[in-house]
């Protein structure tokens, strides 16, 4: 009963949500704001010592609450795991939410319901912790879905604001949640063929049942299981959702969309890794699908002026990194990357809402620039950020972006070459976006200008202690090349022992050609920063004239406006599923009446003589639709006689 | 025993007819105070003594009565559903002044044929038992008398209730002549023939006709909207739990020898009731008729797991039970919202939870709950119906079951989005209406308690098909 | 043979007037082709030596509820335009159709079927229709399901009483 503790990580975020959620509205915001970072805190602080222990013994620690479901032979407990992986998520997530939660306190202090928001955040902070602690699925997938939910609940925050020009805010909220319902469909059809194959639904048992009695639907179900992840972590074809997703406040994007609900879809297939590596088709899947959405969200990214989208196309495709890692086999350098990412695009994000803060609400980096002097410590921080995500060493980025693009080139040299593609485009659109906003000539109004400013401590506080995070946090994964001891994925290995059995050991390239690799991604990326830079910073005659130039226009008009993707699955999906209950409702509650009223009058034509006086109209047709369904079922009867 | 079996019938009748009497001697709304009281201290006490029924499972009276685990249970569902129904429409009937009170006595008559429904032995028992809640709702939903539109819901019922009635008496007639006997489990003994083939094809038409099944939904929208919003909600869980009751019993256990056959026709319904109820729900903007639709979409769920039935029996109807259960919390608990907050319209809900915040949660919970949002009954009820669904090998149905609940979220999710998220409507706040508020936290407690912790529930549930063979 | 008969030619009439109810346009006709189905079946179950049946048969059916219908009628006076309106000829074919459908399934059905009616149980007594054997069945095999009854009249009569009523207070 020692890890009792366990629960109380979960559930203190659950009491700040009950508290700011049911008598917030009556509390000070002071109050209000420390509880909600408090009881986050507290669960870091529970975190840290499970990471400890696990890091002291090697063991996994578990705790089982109470039996949620038993039925015959299965059984559903509401227990938590927390082996390496596990601890490394929750550490991330209280200690990001932690900071984020003291940043909220700085940033949401003008806004009138901050209690809800604290609320909110709590509330999600629990879900993603029951997410990742859970020790059967189905106990994840409840975590799954509430952080869904809060995601949902938080991009619609400000709901009476419209995102864009027809997209208001709780509308960009509902999007996100229905997209993510087709991941959850694949999700939960999934849970249901692992229960009927394997008997069980326990990660641990799962771990050591015998994989080839599923034969040939393992394939269905880890293909389902990724249909799943690419909803929740944004990749093709259902990313569209997280670019709306700014339109929540910043905190939120650098919590949920950013740094921890979108890696959901990574740590499950992490996870179940040991599921996996048993069809090769999903594998590669995963790999070409992570690659592709690496490469074509970073071009969409390119193009973007909103500093919040730049970010966000920037997510997607650093997440599709993450998933190239695990297509490949690499899952501890995609959890690793996972990680650094979650340092550094917390800290971006959170400069950015600095930045949008300092410029009054204006998001547009057009109107923005040469702020470098004037918010110095935002600056510097958002400078160790965009390096650590444009990958140049010995920020945090470096070391897991090489870690993953030395493992695929091990297995896809195309995936590779075009991973390092993608690795070109982020830092040129990672240095436009910083030379946009921070150098050049400031387009603002004189006005506009002298109210920059920096700001408050906690906000400060938080950007340096994520830009300390930034900077240093790749170092614990050093690859050997470099005389590093590659602490963190030897931490993983037990989590991953069994998927890494089933490959049979991956080939180790030798120092020299993992030398050579480095060398061609810092020279690829370097030449990408320098041109975004270069381009971006001075008022250079090449931007205009690529966008008048007739292909270069159109490129950039294509890129601009996302491929047209939002476009194309408003008509196809939404149009037609909305037409279609049009029509069906047309068909059953009018054509078919209107077709057919006086039908059955011939039949009981007494009673249909008194309908009519009462105006009731349709009820003949009803008894029609009966009368169809019964003939029906007896045409089938009698087939059988 | 004997006349315990029957002490919760009894109950209610003795409670409906003390509320009869009642109004000879008090008038005004003092009357529907006392009224309420008598029928919430009958229901009570009916609950109570269902409740010693557990683990009797035995036959009375000749076998006309077959009180067992699976009848008890689901009596107590319809129980409950009727109680909450009753703290509801004491909102409702001071909202729209109506002094009436043959109206809880015709309650809890109907809910004296729910409980004789769920425990029938015979096939005489189970139609007698269906006509009592038939009836007294054919003239609930006309309570309404000035309204055109219930009058309308009511007569539409009747006449289409008594159609497919006839078929109901048709197929038992049938059953009877192919096997000599009424006695649902002797019925069950004799071997397949074509005459009971016939006869299940004939009462299957009066059961999804009753429970709300596609090609026989039609009147559901209708009814659904044209009947005074508390007797919509007892429509929409008491008479569909007692309908599935007595469905369930007779066809898995009279008609055991005919699984080929209504394994097909109960998947193919299912499906076609899970499109249509999903698919045209979209639409409607008017709450009620969603709910009307959803209600479509709920009993193709159910219907699903009927379906299963055939290869895994214990499985299916504790899932159904199960289902049951949950969705009378969380129907009658959406309903109740909508009578009190006085409003039908989706528009009209604009803003609504910020004008009463506590009704805003609990109405966010029934949907959610509808939805099947993981911690709320309803996710568990569906994780129940499609695991099921799935482990006996129907791919096609659960897909298509999951991708249209899939779809369902969008119009559960719009009404959420209407109380929080849409600029307040001008329409004075509600007054706080105490009997309608407690019966939404009881669901709301209820929609929890199944959500988070079904244990206790489940494990009475997996032996009620046991209970029916005994 | 001679009940054979008897039975073939009451049950020809019996359908022949069932048939003539709905074909008839004017509702009286109906009614009174409906009471005219209540006799020969009144008939055929004293076939069957059930006379108390046969009694409440007519008494009931043609008797009571068949005047109650007759006079709605009359009181309602249904215009003929009004049942003729709006039956536009292609649905009347298209339901014509169907239902000849479901009358050819639903006498294949009853050939194939008629083989599994269950064999008659030789020991049922010639006065088991009587009034007397079936008071007995009634007070006793059958007491619930009679007491049910009671409940059920109840319900109707709370109804008819409300919806009929002008005023209730």
């Amino acid at each position: 009963m020692g890890n009792t503790y366990l629960l109380f990580i979960p559930i203190l975020p659950l009491i700040g949500f009950l508290i700011n959620g049911l008598i917030g509205h009556k509390l000070n915001r002071k109050v209000v704001g420390t509880i909600g970072g408090a009881t986050v805190l507290g669960s870091f602080i529970l975190s840290l010592m499970t990471l400890f222990r696990i890091l002291g013994d090697g063991n996994a620690v578990s705790y089982v609450a109470f039996h949620w479901i038993t039925i015959a032979d299965l059984d559903i407990t509401f227990g938590f795991r927390i082996d390496q992986l596990s601890a490394v998520m929750i550490n991330v997530i209280t200690g990001v939410g932690f900071l984020i939660h003291v940043y909220s306190n700085g940033y949401m202090h003008e806004d009138k319901s901050v209690a809800r928001f604290f609320a909110y955040l709590n509330l999600f902070v629990f879900s993603m912790l029951i997410l990742v602690m859970a020790d059967n699925i189905v106990l994840m997938f409840l975590g799954w879905e509430g952080v869904g939910l809060c995601s949902y609940l938080l991009i619609g925050f400000w709901y009476q604001d419209m995102f864009t020009k027809k997209l208001s805010n709780a509308d960009a909220g509902k999007k996100a949640f229905i997209v993510n319902r087709v991941g959850d469909f694949g999700f939960l059809l999934a849970i249901f063929l692992i229960f009927m194959t394997f008997g069980t639904l326990n990660f641990e048992q799962l771990s050591h049942a015998d994989m080839n009695i599923a034969g040939g639907l393992i394939t269905a179900i880890t293909l389902l299981l990724f249909l799943g992840a690419t909803g929740k972590s944004a990749q093709i074809p259902l990313y569209i959702w997280l670019p709306d997703a700014m339109a929540g406040p910043t905190p939120v994007s650098a919590l949920i969309h950013a740094a921890t609900m979108v890696t959901a879809g990574i740590y499950m297939i992490g996870r179940l890794s040991f599921m996996f590596v048993h069809s090769e088709t999903t594998m590669l899947t995963i790999a070409v699908i992570g690659t592709l959405t690496a490469v074509f969200s970073a071009t969409m990214g390119l193009t973007q002026n909103d500093i919040k989208k730049v970010l966000a196309y920037s997510t997607v495709s650093q997440l599709g990194y993450m998933f190239m890692a695990m297509g490949v086999g690499a899952f501890s350098a995609g959890i690793f990357h996972l990680m650094t990412h979650a340092f550094f695009k917390a800290l971006l994000f959170l400069g950015a809402g600095s930045v949008i803060l300092a410029c009054h609400h204006e998001q547009d980096m057009r109107k923005m620039g040469a702020l470098k002097d004037k918010i110095p410590t935002t600056f510097w921080m958002f400078a160790i950020g965009s390096l650590a995500l444009m990958g140049i060493p010995p920020f945090a980025g470096f070391f897991s972006k090489d870690d993953i693009l030395a493992r695929v080139f091990v297995e896809h040299k195309a995936l590779w070459a075009l991973g390092l593609v993608g690795a070109g485009m982020t830092a040129f659109y990672t240095a436009r976006m910083v030379a946009m906003t921070f150098f050049g000539t400031s387009k603002m109004t004189k006005k506009q200008e002298l109210h920059v400013h920096e700001p408050g401590i906690s906000v400060r506080f938080v950007l340096i202690a994520l830009g300390v995070l930034s900077a240093i946090g790749g170092l614990i994964g050093i690859p050997a090349a470099l005389h590093g001891g590659a602490h963190f994925s030897h931490f993983l290995d037990p989590v991953f022992e069994a998927a890494q059995a089933h490959q049979g050991g991956h080939h180790h390239l030798s120092h020299l050609t993992e030398w050579i690799l480095m060398v061609i991604s810092i020279a690829v990326v370097a030449t990408g920063g320098w041109l975004g830079f270069d381009i971006y910073s001075k008022e250079k005659s090449i931007r205009k004239n690529f966008v008048k130039h007739p292909i270069g226009g159109k490129l950039h008009h294509i890129s601009y406006n996302k491929y047209y993707i939002d476009e194309i699955y408003d008509f196809v999906i939404v149009k037609s599923i909305m037409g279609g209950s049009k029509a069906l409702w047309k068909f059953f509650d009018v054509t078919i009446i209107d077709g057919f009223v006086n039908f059955v009058a011939d039949i009981v034509a007494f009673i249909s003589g008194i309908m009519r006086k009462i105006q009731t109209g349709h009820t003949n047709s009803y008894a029609f639709s009966i009368f169809i369904g019964a003939l029906g079922i007896l045409i089938y009867i009698a087939s059988r006689l | 025993m004997q006349f315990q079996a029957i002490y919760p019938g009894s109950l209610l009748v003795a409670a409906a007819i003390l509320v009869l009497m009642a109004q000879s001697f008090v008038k005004g709304e003092k009357k529907l105070t006392i009224s309420l009281i008598i029928s919430l201290i009958g229901v009570i006490l009916a609950i109570f003594f269902t409740f010693k029924l557990f683990g009797v499972n035995e036959s009375f009276y000749e076998n006309a009565l077959r009180v067992d685990d699976f009848g008890v249970f689901l009596s107590l569902v319809a129980l409950i559903g009727t109680a909450l129904t009753i703290l509801i429409s004491a909102g409702y009937l001071k909202k729209v002044k109506s002094y009436y009170t043959e109206y809880y006595a015709l309650i809890l008559l109907a809910a004296c044929g729910m409980v004789f429904l769920t425990i029938s032995g015979d096939l005489i028992t189970f139609l007698i038992g269906l006509e009592i809640m038939s009836i007294s709702i054919y003239i609930l939903a006309g309570f309404n008398r000035e309204s055109k539109k219930s009058n309308e819901a009511a007569m539409k019922y009747f006449i289409l209730g008594a159609f497919s009635t006839g078929f109901l008496l048709f197929g038992m007639s049938m059953v009877y002549g192919a096997t000599g006997e009424i006695v649902i489990s002797e019925i069950g003994k004799a071997e397949k023939s074509a005459g009971m083939l016939i006869g299940l094809g004939l009462m299957l038409v009066g059961f999804l006709f009753k429970i709300g099944a596609v090609p026989f939904q039609n009147w559901v929208p209708d009814v659904y909207e044209g009947a005074p919003t508390p007797i919509t909600a007892f429509m929409a869980a008491g008479v569909k739990t007692a309908g599935f009751a007595a469905f369930v019993r007779i066809i898995l256990i009279a008609f055991q020898n005919c699984g080929e056959e209504w394994h097909t026709i109960l998947q193919v319904i299912a499906v076609l009731s899970m499109i249509v109820g999903n698919v045209v729900a979209i639409s409607q903007r008017n709450i009620k008729r969603l709910l009307a639709y959803s209600s479509i979409a709920h009993t193709g769920y159910m219907l699903l797991a009927f379906a299963a039935a055939k290869s895994d029996p214990n499985m299916a109807s504790s899932s159904i039970l199960f289902y049951l259960f949950t969705y009378t919390f969380t129907v009658i608990g959406a309903f109740g919202i909508l009578i009190y907050s006085g409003r039908e319209n989706l528009d009209d809900f604009a803003g609504f939870a910020h004008q009463k915040r506590f009704m805003g949660i609990a109405m966010t919970v029934f949907f959610f709950s509808l939805a099947g949002i993981p911690s709320t009954a309803g996710f568990m009820g569906k994780l129940f119906i499609f695991m099921t669904a799935i482990d006996q090998k129907l791919y096609w149905a659960s897909v298509i079951g999951i991708i249209t609940s899939m779809i369902s979220v969008f119009y559960y999710l719009r009404v959420v989005v209407y109380l929080y998220m849409k600029p307040e409507v001008t329409r004075a706040a509600p007054l706080t209406d105490w009997n309608v508020a407690i019966a939404s936290a009881v669901s709301v407690i209820g929609v929890f308690v199944l959500g988070l912790i079904p244990q206790s529930v489940i494990q009475l549930i997996l032996t009620t098909y046991q209970s029916m063979l005994q | 043979m001679i009940l054979d008969a008897l039975f073939l030619i009451n049950a020809l009439l019996a359908v022949g007037f069932a048939v003539a109810m709905i074909t008839r346009k004017n509702p009286i006709y109906s009614a009174l082709c409906l009471i005219a189905t209540f006799f020969p079946l009144a008939f055929i179950f004293l076939l069957l030596w059930a006379p108390f049946v046969a009694m409440i048969q007519i008494m009931v059916y043609a008797g009571a509820i068949m005047v109650l219908f007759v006079f709605v009628i009359m009181m309602i006076n249904t215009e003929k335009q009004e049942l003729e309106a709006g039956k536009p000829k292609w649905y009347r074919r298209i339901a014509g159709a169907i239902a000849f459908l479901f009358v050819i399934v639903g006498f294949y059905s009853i050939v194939m079927g008629i083989n599994s009616i269950a064999p008659v149980d030789s020991s049922i007594k010639e006065e088991f229709g009587s009034t007397a054997a079936l008071g007995h069945l009634i007070f006793d095999k059958y007491l619930i399901q009679f007491e049910l009854v009671s409940v059920l009249i109840l319900v109707a009569v709370i109804g008819a009483v409300f919806l009929a009523k002008k005023n209730l207070d």
